[in-house]
Formats: structure tokens, C-alpha cells, sequence
């Protein structure tokens, strides 16, 4: 997968084969039915928990871009594509509903859970909200099928040049816990918030 | 009652639960993509059951796939899910085979 247009959060897939794709659609697909305001509807799309995951990362992507970039500054080429193909990877990768994390019941005809790909938007998301911060990379290490198992959590983040790392790192890792004691039945045991990049806008590095 | 005509019933009051925003199809991106396409071919909708209904050795079966209001907790709404569904199955005089729930996503 390439980058094509950073600023904009756009991307460009070459070779796509069926595995990289998100319910049938490659991310390219689903970044231009944003473009084109989700109109004409499209059910596959609409009707696909992992599209809508991927549809609604591209859009925190964009506006952490528009935040964080200003018009000049969008317009150059990137400097650095790897860093932006990394967090679109992981929004593809993560977009999958993956394994299903289990919800205590008593009955024993229940089965409920949450995917695993809805647990990782939550984190995303809960990460992403904090101003001048987009989340990479989420590990959840441990047997997540197995309800009471101890998970340890990795979370891999990036944030935007002048944000104070040391204040932010704590704030990302209480909405990330925060939020999956309200929604999960996880048990984590350990959560480790890792700053791997700070975004550096163009009149910055100038 | 028919199965298709239950898938409607409990879709409908799935529907009402607080938190609940979305039922997604309970069949695989191939079944769904393969009806569309069927669907296209014969220039019919595509229909699909929000909620799947099927027989099961112990009583009826039936599978849901939902998104759910972040205001609320995922697993609460889950639960509660289940407890209408099974309470509407046992209210209509059936046995329930297994009712499962998955939250496909929390928006």
C-alpha cells in the first residue's frame, strides 16, 4: 500500500489482494465513498461494521490532518509517507472484526461478545479524541476469548509537535481503560501507552 | 410463528432497546455479496433478516448483529438483548435453542 495524498488522508493501494481488503472494499474505495459525501448509498458499505470502523478512522485521520496542518502546508508533498501508510495499515488491519471477546451472561443459551474489531475502535477512538493525538498500533496480548482472562494492552501512539508527551501518555491510557471497563467484560492487567512519533507539520521542519 | 415472520417480530423490538443503533446482517460478506448479486440478476431487492431465525435442537435459534449507541455500555446493551429476545421466544411458547449477540461496533 502507498500514500498518495497525506494532507488529505487519502490513499492509493496497489496490488490489493482479497486479504487487505475490508468486507470486499480496499481502503482507497472506502476514502473515496467519503469524498463523495457516502452518496450514492452503498449498503455493502453501509451495512459493514468494519467499513463503518474504517470510514470513521479516515475521518479522525482528516481532522486530526486539518487540525494540525494548515493550507500551505497541506499542499506540499509529504516528507515522510511510511508514517501515515503505518496508521492507515493499522486502521485496515484493525477495521476486521477478528476474535470475539465474550460478555458474561448466567443462561448458558447466551453467547454474547463484542468483536475484537469493535474493541479496537474503541480504543481508537477513545486515543483519537484527546486533541493532538492518533493512535498507531493496539496489541491486546492474551486470550481474549477467554472470558476473565488477564490482557495486557499495547498502545502505540502519535502526537502532534508541541503537545507535552509526558502529560499526554496518562491521559491517553485513562480513556483507553475508562472506556473499556464501560463497554467489555476485558480484564486488563497491564497498559502500556508507548509515543512512537510526533507529527511535525511542514513550517515546523522548515 | 414462521421463522421469517420472528426475525421481523424480534428485529422490530430489538429495535425499541435504548442503545441499540444498528442491526447488521447476521450472514457473511460472501452470502450478502452472492444475494446482491443473485438480487441484481433477477432485478428483485435483496432481502435480508435482520435477525436470523432457524430451528435448532433445543428450540429456536437466533443470531443478531448489532451496533450500539456509545452512550451506552456495549455489554449492558448486550445483555439486554438477550433477555427481551429470550423473554419474547419463552412468551410465544418456544424452547430457546441459543440467542447470540454480537456488537459489531460501538458508535
Amino acid at each position: 500500500m502507498k500514500n498518495s495524498d497525506a494532507a488529505d488522508g487519502g490513499v492509493e493501494v496497489s496490488d490489493t489482494t482479497p486479504g487487505e481488503m475490508i468486507d470486499g472494499y480496499t481502503l482507497d474505495e472506502l476514502a473515496d465513498y467519503l469524498d463523495r459525501g457516502q452518496r450514492p448509498r452503498d449498503p455493502g458499505i453501509d451495512d459493514s461494521p468494519a467499513c463503518q470502523i474504517a470510514l470513521a478512522g479516515l475521518r479522525r485521520l482528516r481532522r486530526f490532518n486539518d487540525t494540525f496542518l494548515d493550507d500551505e502546508a497541506a499542499a506540499e508533498p509529504p516528507r515522510d509517507e511510511s508514517w501515515i501508510s503505518a496508521l492507515l495499515e493499522n486502521l485496515r488491519v484493525d477495521a476486521h472484526a477478528g476474535r470475539s471477546v465474550p460478555i458474561a451472561h448466567p443462561d448458558p443459551e447466551a453467547t454474547l461478545s463484542v468483536t475484537e474489531g469493535a474493541v479496537k475502535d474503541l480504543i481508537r477512538r477513545a486515543g483519537d479524541d484527546i486533541g493532538g493525538v492518533l493512535i498507531g498500533k493496539i496489541r491486546l496480548q492474551g486470550d481474549v476469548t477467554v472470558p476473565g482472562e488477564p490482557i495486557d494492552l499495547d498502545v502505540e501512539a502519535t502526537v502532534a509537535w508541541g503537545e507535552n508527551i509526558p502529560s499526554l501518555a496518562p491521559l491517553i491510557r485513562t480513556a483507553v481503560l475508562r472506556d473499556l471497563c464501560h463497554h467489555t467484560d476485558l480484564v486488563v492487567v497491564a497498559a502500556d501507552v508507548t509515543i512512537t512519533d510526533v507529527y511535525v507539520p511542514e513550517e515546523e521542519q522548515a | 410463528m414462521t421463522t421469517s415472520l420472528m426475525s421481523d417480530t424480534l428485529a422490530e423490538l430489538v429495535g425499541t432497546i435504548p442503545g441499540v443503533m444498528t442491526l447488521y446482517s447476521p450472514e457473511p460478506v460472501i452470502a450478502r455479496a452472492a444475494k446482491v448479486a443473485l438480487a441484481t440478476v433477477l432485478r428483485s431487492p435483496a432481502t435480508t433478516d435482520r435477525i436470523q431465525v432457524t430451528d435448532g435442537p433445543a428450540g429456536v435459534h437466533v443470531s443478531v448483529h448489532l451496533g450500539v449507541s456509545r452512550t451506552q455500555s456495549a455489554a449492558a446493551v448486550c445483555r439486554d438483548v438477550y433477555e427481551h429476545i429470550s423473554s419474547a421466544i419463552r412468551a410465544d411458547g418456544q424452547d430457546v435453542d441459543r440467542i447470540v449477540v454480537k456488537v459489531g461496533r460501538v458508535s
